[in-house]
């Protein structure tokens, strides 16, 4: 017997996505992963101002701005030749705003965004305790307001009433954590959502000892939930949900490309960073370097028609929406003719790999807690596991790198505007490893290419016919109830995935909007 | 006037928002941060601050809550010319749920839902001005049809907090 089941939109909230299965005897026999946005960024860069890019590129996706800022900035260093002169001021609050972002980001996740295919929010509607904010939700679900909570499936919960009790209280909690890791953000980043700090050369928020300690208490209470709640929680649903441990393992090669810097070394590729560039495999978790020259875009079952197989710096984007045997707007990136996964998983994978002590250490802790060798990595709730952990190393390593914060001292290296450059900025978003392009000629923007986390994890079938990282970890899964597949939406959202971005329009539906015209 | 993207502490918030949000990327779906834009030139009350929301959705849950009013400005899908304005509250439409009506669509809503879990609780009053778009390509310019309905837009806004002479309306 054959199903067919579509789920769409399936980030919850954010993003344009559509996951289509085909399930045959229980099991998914072929998974299509595609993106309903065309990718028509470049075409507004194009002419305009270098420095515009900063600015522009942040608007891309409402849910990574901080990100596309820091990696814009990055390629524009390169390519007005300061990327040596940035100052340690400059390099650390980058750091900062970036861990911040990090850790809001990787709560969002967790409890606002994943949790909530484990943790039976309904079931709040049966306590009869004082606890307030239990009492706030209950009430909240009594009024019908589910909007937060939907779309969700029945069946599969597990946890017991206390946990999932907890876990509730703790998904409005993490709402307050969410919002101190943006006013720790801002305390550098000035405004939000869209920060103005960061720009070529470093950034434009002088250090104060005022803004130290505040920056650092805040963070202090982000990392006592990080501990106490958040790491504690991730454990307690994979104890309930073990089998998430063996399912949606996917590709089986992890790449990054490093971010969080250590030093200011001119060439990106050479730079020491927090978060370990590098490639690794799930066949023998052995380190091998990044070669950035090696990436390709192939774009045979995409909708475009302009060269398939080019590297990023060369792309091209010529829309083709009713080609022949495409279906998405994403394109398909590989690295050395493979398929790659990115993301929390792989960064602490090659981390992992690398020999990092800090990392083996959590790992290592977090799989002797379960009994479990390092292939438990490679699934749902290694996914989970991974980010859990990742927001801890940052969190700790922010702590110390606040205190080396100079006041007084520069933020910022200055330039002169390039008539010629190229540059590359390589970062990583929370959701994984983010790359912009750009090359200027006669002054302004030649060309400009970026390609978002997501269209790794969520890429279509290749020139090869390979199937994306979702694809792969979707295909062969076995199904209980094609009604409520569980087992689908919770491989998919452990990529954490985000389609840059955001047509969100107000469509109002069965309402007649003239009656309230006003002009 | 005080900038509302520096995000303050619930009890230095003003008591209104004015909140835009859109993608300035694909053309009249940024209508709503150009009006934001636009008032940051105009003379304001006091307790109004202005925000310019961007694509950001759950991320503003913590700017929603504990205000007395909302003014919320965005591109709305009417079905009538590009550059027709509309004004309603939360409560005025069906919102739906289910197929056809895209969850990232309900960003906002969500957000207003959320802010209702916090301490501070959701804006005692939400309103919408919703402006029909032309053109969504990519893009940084409006539509002259949505241009020109920006100077419209501001106008409503400013009697909307009574600081316009046309409506009389204080908040």
């Amino acid at each position: 017997m054959t199903d067919r089941i579509v789920i769409d939109p399936l980030t919850r909230i954010e993003g344009h996505l559509k996951i289509e299965v085909v399930v045959e005897d229980g099991r998914v026999k072929e998974a299509r992963s595609s993106g309903m946005l065309f990718r028509g960024l470049e075409l507004i860069l194009q002419g305009r101002d270098p420095r515009d890019a900063q600015r522009i590129t942040q608007r891309i996706c409402g849910v990574c701005p901080t990100t596309h800022s820091l990696a814009s900035a990055l390629a524009l260093d390169a390519a007005f030749g300061i990327a040596a002169d940035i100052p340690a001021n400059g390099r650390i609050i980058r750091n900062l705003i970036q861990g911040a972002n990090y850790i809001q980001s990787h709560i969002l996740h967790f409890y606002h965004l994943a949790a909530l295919d484990y943790v039976d929010v309904a079931a709040v509607a049966d306590y009869h305790g004082s606890d307030p904010v239990l009492n706030s939700v209950k009430d909240f679900i009594e009024r019908g307001v589910l909007a937060p909570f939907v779309p969700r499936y029945e069946g599969d919960y597990r946890l017991s009433p206390e946990v999932n009790r907890a876990a509730v209280a703790h998904y409005v909690q993490a709402l307050d954590m969410r919002r101190l890791a943006h006013e720790m953000l801002a305390v550098f980043g000035g405004k939000m959502p869209h920060n103005m700090a960061v720009v070529p050369g470093g950034v434009t928020e002088v250090v104060t000892e005022d803004k130290v300690v505040s920056f650092y208490w805040k963070l202090q209470t982000l990392r006592r939930f990080i501990d106490n709640v958040y790491i504690p929680d991730v454990l307690a649903v994979a104890e309930a949900y073990a089998d998430y441990f063996e399912i949606g393992a996917g590709c089986g090669n992890y790449l990054a490309y490093g971010g969080l810097d250590l030093d200011s070394h001119p060439d990106l590729t050479q730079r020491q960073r927090f978060l370990t560039r590098g490639t690794t495999s799930a066949v023998d978790l052995t380190p091998r370097p990044l070669d950035p020259e090696r990436i390709r875009e192939d774009v045979g079952h995409s909708r475009y028609r302009s060269g398939s197989g080019l590297h990023p710096s060369q792309g091209q984007t010529e829309p083709e929406p009713h080609k022949e045997g495409g279906y998405s707007w994403i394109k398909a990136p590989r690295y050395d003719g493979q398929v790659y996964e990115v993301g929390p998983l792989a960064r602490i994978l090659v981390a992992y790999a690398q020999g990092m002590p800090q990392v083996r250490e959590l790992v290592d802790g977090v799989l002797a807690h379960f009994g479990a060798s390092p292939t438990a990595l490679f699934s749902v709730l290694g996914r989970h596991a991974a980010r859990a952990l990742e927001t801890k190393l940052v969190a700790d390593a922010m702590a110390e790198w606040v205190l080396e914060l100079r006041p007084g001292e520069p933020v910022c290296a200055e330039y002169t505007l390039p008539q010629e450059g190229e540059g590359m900025g390589l970062w990583e978003a929370p959701r994984g490893a983010l790359g912009h392009w750009i090359s200027i000629k006669d002054g302004v923007i030649a060309n400009y290419q970026c390609v978002v986390p997501t269209t790794w994890n969520c890429s279509p079938r290749d020139d090869q016919g390979r199937p994306g990282p979702v694809e792969q970890a979707l295909e062969g899964t076995e199904v209980r109830d094609k009604e409520n597949p569980f087992e689908l939406v919770r491989i998919v959202r452990s990529f954490d995935p985000c389609i840059a971005c955001a047509v969100h329009l107000v469509t109002p539906r069965g309402t007649e909007l003239a009656r309230f015209r006003v002009g | 006037m005080v900038d509302g993207n520096r995000l303050a502490d619930a009890a230095n918030r003003s008591p209104i928002l004015v909140l835009g949000v859109g993608n300035i990327l694909l053309r009249d779906e940024g209508v709503g941060v150009r009006v934001i834009e636009a008032l940051r030139e105009m003379p304001l009350p006091e307790g109004v601050e202005l925000l310019d929301g961007g694509t950001a959705a759950l991320d503003l849950v913590h700017f929603l809550a504990g205000r007395r009013k909302l003014i919320v400005v965005d591109a709305v899908q009417a079905g009538q010319e590009p550059g027709a304005v509309f004004r309603f509250t939360p409560d005025d439409l069906s919102w739906g749920g289910g197929e056809g009506l895209s969850l990232h669509q309900m960003g906002l809503l969500d957000g207003l839902a959320m802010a209702d879990l916090l301490a501070d609780g959701p804006p005692r009053e939400v309103v919408v001005f919703g402006v029909q778009p032309g053109e969504l390509g990519w893009g940084l310019d409006l539509s002259p049809a949505v241009a020109a309905a920006v100077s419209r837009v501001v106008r409503l806004v400013l009697d909307e907090l009574g600081a316009g002479p046309a409506v009389g309306r204080l908040c």
